[in-house]
C-alpha cells in the first residue's frame, strides 16, 4: 500500500496531463473503453492508497493551453456519461493561456462551464484557476450561466521556492505561500480552496490559521514550467524548434524524460521528470505542519517516480502500473 | 522611441551605463536589517539568493550611488536616467509588504527613483502614494491581454513581458491594451523556462535548475499513445541535444528592434544584474547604436541590412535561431 501521511476528508483523482483522450485507441474513446479504463484506474489506486473511492476527478491542464483546448466535445460526452453514472464530482483545471490560445481557451472554458450532466446539473462544480485573469473570467462566466461553480487557487499561483538539490530546504519546515491575511483577501475574491504542492519534506501551513481550506497535490511536486515545450520540437527543423506556445502533435504524451541530478550537500541522487513543458520531482511523504489538507489531489502516474522503480512505460500502462485497459 | 534599460550592479557602473546609451536603469539591494527581521532565506528580490554577487549595494549604498550619479550627470549637463528598484521576489508575507512600504519606498522616492518593479499587485497603491510608477515584473506572468488588462485595472503603469512570447503575441497584447507601457527582453541571459514559474533555487553555489538539467544524465521513456506511434528515438535524441546544448545558452533580440519600435515598446531590457560589467557595457552600447539605426530605417528589411550584429559572439547568429529571443524575424 502507498503510505500517505495525511487523513484528508477526501481524495481527488487528478487526470490533468496524464489522463488525456489521446491515450485511447479511438478518438473519442467508446463509453465501454472509457468506463473500463476509469474503473481500473480507480480500483488500482483506491487499493494502493487504502481508500474507498475517489469522490472527485480533476480534468483539464495545469500547464498547457493546447492540451486543455484539445479536449473534444465527444470526449467530454464520454467523460460526462461516466461521472454521471458514477456520481463523481468534477473539477475543471484551467491553465494560463498564452495570447495566441486565449480566445480558443476561453471559448473552450465557457463551453465546459455550461456543460451539464444527464440529470441537468452542471458537470463541473469547481474550477481551478492558475492566474487571476482566468479566475475572474471563470467566475463571471459561470455566474452569467447560472453555474454556482466554486473557485480554487491553483498550484501555479502558490509560488514557493522548492529544490530537492538543496538540503537547506529540508532542515526546517518551509512556509506555505499564503498566510491568513492573504487568504482572507483571496476569500473576498471568491476563492474557496487553496492548492499546495509537496515542495518540501515538511510544509508549514500554520500561518494560514484555517482561513481557507487546503488541497495538497501528491505524490509529485511541480518544479518549473514554461511556454516552450521541448517535446514539441522533435520533428521540426532546428530553426523552428522551441518557439513559445508553438504547434505540436502532443509529443509530450508519448515521451517523458528523466534527469538524474544530485543533492549538493549529500550527493544523493535527485530525479527530475519532464512531462511536456513541466518538470516534476517526487515527494510522496510530504507532511504539513499546522493546517492539514482537506483534500489530497492524487496524480495516478507511476512513471513519475523513476527512482522508485525500473523505467515504466508512459501512457495507459503507466496509469495502471504496467497493465493496459485496451 | 523606446529606450535601453540596463542593470546596475556595482559602484560607479551606473554612469558608465548611461554614457553607453542606457536611459533607464534598474537595480536591487541587500539589507542586513531585512535578513535580521525575516531570516537569511527571506528573499528581498529575485536575485537575493546570489547575495552580494547580484545585489552588490546595501540599501544605504544604493541611495548614495543614485545621489552621486545624479549629481555627476548634472555637472556634466547630461540627462539623468529613469531609475527603477526591484521588489520582485516570488512572494512576500503581509508583514514583509508592510516593511517594504515603511522602510524602503519613501527613501526611494526621495532619492529620485521613478518606479518600482513588483511581482504582484500588493504594493501598487503604496508605490503610487509615493508618486512613483509601478512596473509588473515577469513574475506577474503577463502572457495575454487579459492579464495585461487585469494589472492595468490594478494600477500597473508598465508591463514587463515574459521572454517566452512570440512577436505576434507581443504585438497583439500591446495593441489590445495600449494604455500600458511595455518592456521586452532584449539582450543576454536566455531562459528555457518561465521566470514566473521557475521555483528552483537561484543561488550562489547552486546552479540554476536549467543549468543542472543541461548537463545531467538523462534518459527518455517512450510509448505509443492511442493511435499515435512512439516518437522516433533518434529524432528525440537530436532534439534533446539541441535543447540542452544550444537553446538559449545566451540570447539576443536585436533583429526584432524595428518591429518593436513600430509596436511602441517603451523599453528594451539588457539582462544581467549578476553579469560581467564589460559585457554589459558592450551590449548596452550595441543596443543603443542599433536603436539609432532602427529609428533611421523606413523598413524592417533596411534595418536588418544595416543593423550591427554582436561581433564578439558571432555564434549567437550562427546558431539556427536557437540563440534568438525572437527567431521568427530571421527564420
Amino acid at each position: 500500500m502507498t503510505e500517505v501521511p495525511h487523513q484528508p476528508a477526501e481524495y481527488a483523482l487528478n487526470l490533468c496531463e496524464v489522463g488525456h483522450q489521446a491515450f485511447f485507441s479511438t478518438t473519442p474513446p467508446t463509453e465501454a473503453s472509457f468506463t473500463q479504463a476509469m474503473t481500473s484506474i480507480c480500483t488500482t489506486w483506491q487499493n494502493r492508497l487504502g481508500i474507498e473511492c475517489f469522490p472527485r476527478i480533476y480534468l483539464g491542464s495545469y500547464f498547457c493551453d493546447r492540451l486543455f483546448a484539445s479536449m473534444s466535445e465527444s470526449f467530454m460526452d464520454v467523460f460526462s456519461t461516466y461521472v454521471s453514472n458514477a456520481g463523481t464530482a468534477c473539477t475543471l483545471v484551467v491553465p494560463l493561456f498564452s495570447q495566441n490560445m486565449l480566445q480558443a481557451g476561453k471559448k473552450r472554458l465557457a463551453a465546459l462551464l455550461e456543460r451539464t450532466r444527464e440529470d441537468g446539473t452542471f458537470l463541473f462544480d469547481e474550477v481551478v484557476a492558475n492566474d487571476p485573469a482566468t479566475a475572474q473570467f471563470a467566475q463571471q462566466y459561470a455566474q452569467a450561466s447560472g453555474n454556482p461553480v466554486r473557485l480554487a487557487y491553483g498550484r501555479m499561483m502558490a509560488k514557493t521556492t522548492r529544490d530537492p538539490r538543496h538540503s537547506v530546504l529540508e532542515e526546517t519546515a518551509q512556509p506555505y505561500a499564503v498566510d491568513a491575511e492573504q487568504a482572507a483577501y483571496l476569500r473576498e475574491q471568491g476563492y474557496t480552496l487553496l492548492e499546495c504542492d509537496p515542495f518540501a519534506p515538511v510544509v508549514d501551513t500554520s500561518a494560514l490559521e484555517n482561513a481557507l481550506p487546503l488541497a495538497l497535490h501528491l505524490p509529485h511536486c511541480l518544479m518549473t514550467t514554461g511556454h516552450v515545450c521541448e517535446a514539441a520540437g522533435t520533428n521540426l527543423d532546428p530553426t523552428q524548434k522551441f518557439r513559445p506556445c508553438g504547434p505540436c502533435q502532443q509529443e509530450c504524451l508519448r515521451n517523458i524524460q528523466v534527469y538524474e541530478s544530485f543533492n549538493l550537500q549529500t550527493e544523493a541522487p535527485v530525479y527530475f521528470t519532464r512531462l511536456g513543458r513541466t518538470i516534476f520531482f517526487e515527494n510522496p511523504g510530504c507532511a504539513l505542519q499546522g493546517q492539514q489538507p482537506q483534500r489530497i489531489i492524487w496524480t495516478p502516474a507511476d512513471y513519475l517516480f523513476p527512482a522508485a522503480q525500473p523505467a515504466q512505460p508512459v501512457g495507459q500502462a503507466a496509469l495502471l502500473g504496467g497493465q493496459s485497459w485496451e | 522611441m523606446g529606450v535601453i534599460l540596463a542593470p546596475v550592479n556595482g559602484k560607479g557602473t551606473a554612469e558608465r551605463l548611461v554614457k553607453a546609451g542606457a536611459q533607464e536603469l534598474y537595480m536591487g539591494f541587500y539589507d542586513p536589517a531585512w535578513a535580521e527581521t525575516f531570516g537569511m532565506g527571506a528573499a528581498l528580490n529575485r536575485m537575493s539568493g546570489f547575495g552580494q554577487e547580484a545585489n552588490t549595494l546595501s540599501f544605504q549604498e544604493l541611495l548614495e550611488e543614485v545621489t552621486n550619479l545624479q549629481a555627476s550627470l548634472n555637472d556634466q549637463h547630461l540627462e539623468s536616467p529613469r531609475l527603477y528598484c526591484v521588489f520582485n521576489a516570488a512572494g512576500y508575507s503581509a508583514t514583509q509588504l508592510a516593511y517594504i512600504r515603511q522602510h524602503y519606498l519613501p527613501h526611494l522616492r526621495e532619492a529620485g527613483f521613478a518606479g518600482i518593479i513588483v511581482s504582484g499587485p500588493d504594493l501598487i497603491d503604496a508605490i503610487h502614494e509615493q508618486g512613483m510608477q509601478a512596473l509588473a515584473s515577469t513574475m506577474c506572468s503577463i502572457y495575454n491581454e487579459e492579464l495585461a488588462r487585469y494589472y492595468l485595472q490594478r494600477g500597473i503603469d508598465r508591463a514587463i513581458l515574459p521572454r517566452d512570447l512570440t512577436l505576434a503575441d507581443i504585438r497583439s497584447i500591446t495593441a489590445a491594451v495600449p494604455q500600458l507601457e511595455y518592456e521586452v527582453f532584449f539582450m543576454r541571459n536566455g531562459c528555457i523556462f518561465a521566470d514566473s514559474h521557475c521555483m528552483g533555487l537561484h543561488k550562489a553555489g547552486c546552479p540554476s535548475l536549467c543549468r543542472s538539467l543541461r548537463s545531467a544524465p538523462a534518459w527518455n521513456q517512450y510509448s505509443a499513445v492511442g493511435t499515435q506511434q512512439p516518437l522516433n528515438p533518434w529524432a528525440s535524441a537530436e532534439n534533446d541535444r539541441l535543447y540542452r546544448e544550444a537553446f538559449h545558452q545566451s540570447a539576443c533580440g536585436l533583429c526584432a528592434l524595428w518591429r518593436f519600435e513600430q509596436m511602441g515598446i517603451s523599453a528594451y531590457k539588457v539582462v544581467g544584474r549578476g553579469d560581467n560589467h564589460t559585457e554589459l557595457f558592450d551590449d548596452v552600447t550595441l543596443s543603443h547604436a542599433n536603436l539609432r539605426i532602427a529609428k533611421d530605417c523606413a523598413t524592417e528589411a533596411e534595418y536588418l541590412q544595416r543593423m550591427l550584429r554582436p561581433e564578439g559572439i558571432r555564434w549567437l547568429c550562427d546558431n539556427q535561431g536557437l540563440s534568438c529571443y525572437y527567431p521568427e524575424v530571421r527564420f
